[in-house]
């Protein structure tokens, strides 16, 4: 059983997270192994493996960015070193030597600055791509589009994920 | 997850960190990035014309500890040796020198495409001349 099958939806981005939450907290009272005391031994290991895959499954899906992840893994999709572009390489690098540079006071604070604007500008350019590839995903996944059209969106999920760790550490390398 | 005292050697103690002008043509520039962990490396090596030896290299690394020591002994590995020489070497080698753990096994991928890819760069600005 998949994570989407858990909780008995299809394999669409756009989750309502209220409504994830309170099926997350329905069906844990109803797998607890408390309520399986004195139930079988198959039973009760049964309900400690739906335990288990239920807290999996709720906190990949209730995050947006690991629940493309786990989309893209199902598919057999993942981040590919050799397809990460050179210029965002560059772009990474040379924003790293700048907070090199921040961090060793030797940036004034315009430049401390500017660099911040320019790392909060990326993580808002990387939520909307991710947002608008998600919504694209759903919408050809609801038209039934054939698999060659499903993959060519799985790639441009990929593609846009490869930034994600890259600006998740300059953001870390920024507090 | 504990490091390795080799690793943690090279991390306190970076060989070669720095960097050759890109605009020389005697410098290839290798940029690779790991999409998991978001490190980046740059190493660059700079070549003897005359003797097609690796004279010096560089590196960069904004990363773990791994990267970090796998692109530092990387740079040390390529200096003295051919171009040939240096694309013999192989990521299970610094695996095997820094005794890095499974799961830090990508970092020495990625110094090994660096080097690859520095070779490939200085080749490339000497397509026309050989």
């Amino acid at each position: 059983m998949d994570y989407f099958e858990v909780f008995g939806l299809p394999r669409q981005l756009g989750i309502d997270t209220l409504a994830l939450e309170k099926a997350f907290h329905d069906l844990s009272r109803k797998h607890h192994p408390d309520y399986f005391t004195r139930a079988s031994p198959s039973e009760k290991t049964q309900a400690v493996r739906m335990t288990a895959l239920l807290n999996d499954a709720y906190r990949t899906l209730r995050h947006p960015v690991r629940r493309v992840e786990y989309l893209l893994s199902l598919y057999g999709f993942k981040p590919d070193s050799s397809k990460v572009p050179q210029a965002l390489l560059m772009e990474v690098f040379e924003i790293n030597e700048q907070l090199e540079e921040v961090k060793a006071g030797k940036a004034s604070v315009e430049e401390a600055d500017s660099l911040r604007a320019q790392i909060k500008e990326k993580r808002e350019r990387f939520d909307s791509q991710l947002q608008q590839a998600s919504l694209e995903w759903d919408e050809l996944v609801k038209r039934g589009e054939p698999e060659a059209r499903l993959k060519e969106q799985l790639g441009r999920l990929t593609e846009i994920l490869s930034e994600s760790s890259y600006i998740r550490n300059l953001e870390r390398e920024l507090e | 997850m504990a490091y390795s005292d080799k690793v943690i050697d090279h991390y306190n103690n970076p060989r070669n960190v720095g960097s050759l002008s890109k605009e020389d043509p005697n410098v290839g520039t290798g940029l690779v990035g790991a999409p998991e962990c978001g490190d980046v490396m740059k190493l660059q090596i700079k070549v003897n014309e005359e003797s097609g030896v690796i004279e010096d290299a560089k590196f960069k690394t904004f990363g773990c500890g791994s990267a970090i020591a796998s692109s530092s002994l990387a740079t040390e590995w390529v200096k003295g040796k051919t171009l040939a020489e240096a694309l013999a070497i192989k990521n299970t080698d610094i695996v095997k020198e820094l005794s890095l753990p499974p799961v830090k096994i990508h970092c020495s991928v990625l110094a090994e495409d660096a080097i690859k890819a520095a070779v490939t760069d200085w080749k490339k600005k000497h397509e026309n001349g050989e």
